[in-house]
């Protein structure tokens, strides 16, 4: 483990979207990696998430989204987050995703777009580079 | 955000600013200490309770049952749910919050996860700061969520004004496991899920327990029968809660608590400042060296103070 603060993750569903296996998999690996990870619950409103994610003071909030609905509420949290001054907040978004959107997610502030047959070891990797770039350390 | 600038905020109640705050209490080091420096000052005046129990017993929902009433109430609510961290990895999960998020986007409610971290003064100073923190923020109500195992859950009751201790039927090896331990620090001892079979069997245990400690003068536990899920029993529970905290309106735990804080941080500073220096002189490592080599004898030792 390194001498820095552990990387907190928020990790939330929105919408309708009862996909739960997804997400209950990455939390358990991203704790395996030594992240403090925090679950919103499912079936959130991006209000809620964007509450929380202020409250938690986390580094990073991952959206899971396996049955689309991502381009209506993505746009919605990145502009909640904004509002509440959260702008250094990483935004990572998982799941299954058209290729298509992805542009457009970037467009809004989404920092990174993982789709399906993404690798644990991968995400990680990303989250702790992104991470450590924002906090302005050196990555061990 | 940091230092003046982050209290001064921190007293006008901005949620970003109480967010913070914790966090710089989490990462330890000068900027914690000097937040805390400024903490201290902060008069008593929230009630602060602790709720503890073994996985499973219902915190969260009870905690997520007592932010309603307090609501209903008009108080204002922080809460700080407690889990613990993998010793392997530092990695943990904090679920606590689901059953809460109906408050999140409440004004008068700031929900927060701690995590163990395991740094220098354990969990304990950072659970204490991160209610200082909220008591700042002038929060009516604190409530500290934390599971009842280990060493820490004794900590956690030494900290807080009222110790709610939760247990579930069929917990009665728990109980009996605890007796010597947590329940011992119990205020008010509550039996959740009672819509379950075996109530009268733990019931009866925790009627003991209350007898045991029953003395003139003194508080003796109440035991109250709840059922969280559908909020059976919980007005009963804020009466004993409410009760309880007349006869802690001296805030003396908490008083004793940072009696002992005070001795700690004192110890903590004689350490950095005379012992370390000591042990790292030449003069001691020569003649620790003579002692363990027995040229010297042990009592030379004492010739360095």
């Amino acid at each position: 483990m390194s001498m820095s603060a552990p990387i907190r993750i928020l990790l939330a569903k929105m919408g309708l979207d009862t996909h739960t296996i997804g997400v209950t998999v990455l939390a358990k690996g991203l704790r395996d990696a030594g992240f403090e990870v925090i679950f919103s619950g499912f079936k959130q409103t991006p209000e809620v998430v964007a509450a929380s994610a202020l409250q938690e003071d986390v580094d990073v909030v991952g959206v899971s989204s396996l049955s689309g609905g991502h381009m209506r509420y993505m746009p919605h949290l990145l502009e909640l987050m904004r509002e509440q001054g959260l702008d250094d907040t990483l935004v990572i978004l998982g799941g299954v995703i058209p290729e298509e959107d992805i542009e457009a997610l970037a467009d809004i502030g989404v920092d990174r777009v993982f789709t399906m047959g993404a690798s644990m070891d991968d995400i990680v990797a990303y989250i702790r580079r992104a991470v450590a770039e924002k906090r302005g350390e050196a990555l061990a | 955000m940091n230092g003046p600038e982050l209290f001064a905020a921190l007293l006008e109640q901005k949620p970003v600013a109480i967010a913070k705050a914790i966090s710089t209490a989490e990462r330890g080091g000068p900027d914690s200490e000097a937040l805390f420096n400024q903490l201290f000052g902060v008069p008593f005046h929230s009630q602060v309770i602790g709720i503890t129990g073994p996985p499973g017993a219902g915190k969260s929902t009870l905690v997520d049952r007592l932010l309603e009433q307090a609501r209903a109430a008009g108080r204002r609510v922080g809460v700080l749910a407690v889990d613990p961290s993998s010793p392997l990895t530092g990695g943990s999960i904090l679920g606590d919050r689901v059953r809460m998020q109906r408050h999140a986007l409440d004004p008068g409610v700031f929900i927060r996860s701690l995590s163990n971290r395991g740094h220098l003064g354990g969990l304990s100073e950072v659970t204490y700061q991160g209610i200082r923190v909220l008591e700042a923020a002038r929060f009516d109500l604190v409530l500290v969520e934390s599971i009842g195992i280990g060493q820490n859950e004794i900590e956690i009751t030494r900290m807080v004004d009222t110790t709610l201790l939760v247990t579930i039927p069929g917990m009665g090896d728990y109980v009996q496991a605890m007796k010597a331990g947590v329940m011992e620090f119990g205020d008010v001892l509550v039996i959740n899920k009672c819509d379950l079979p075996g109530v009268g069997q733990v019931e009866k245990l925790l009627q003991e327990i209350a007898h045991d400690r029953a003395a003139p003068g003194e508080w003796t536990p109440p035991v109250v029968k709840i059922t969280a899920s559908n909020g059976d029993g919980i007005a009963s529970l804020v009466e004993a809660l409410d009760a309880h905290a007349r006869v802690a309106a001296d805030h003396a735990v908490r008083r004793r608590y940072e009696r002992r804080l005070l001795d700690e941080m004192l110890q903590r500073a004689i350490l950095n400042r005379y012992f370390q220096p000591l042990v790292q002189s030449e003069d001691y490592q020569a003649l620790a060296r003579q002692v363990l080599e027995r040229q010297r004898p042990l009592q030379d030792l004492w010739s360095l103070l």
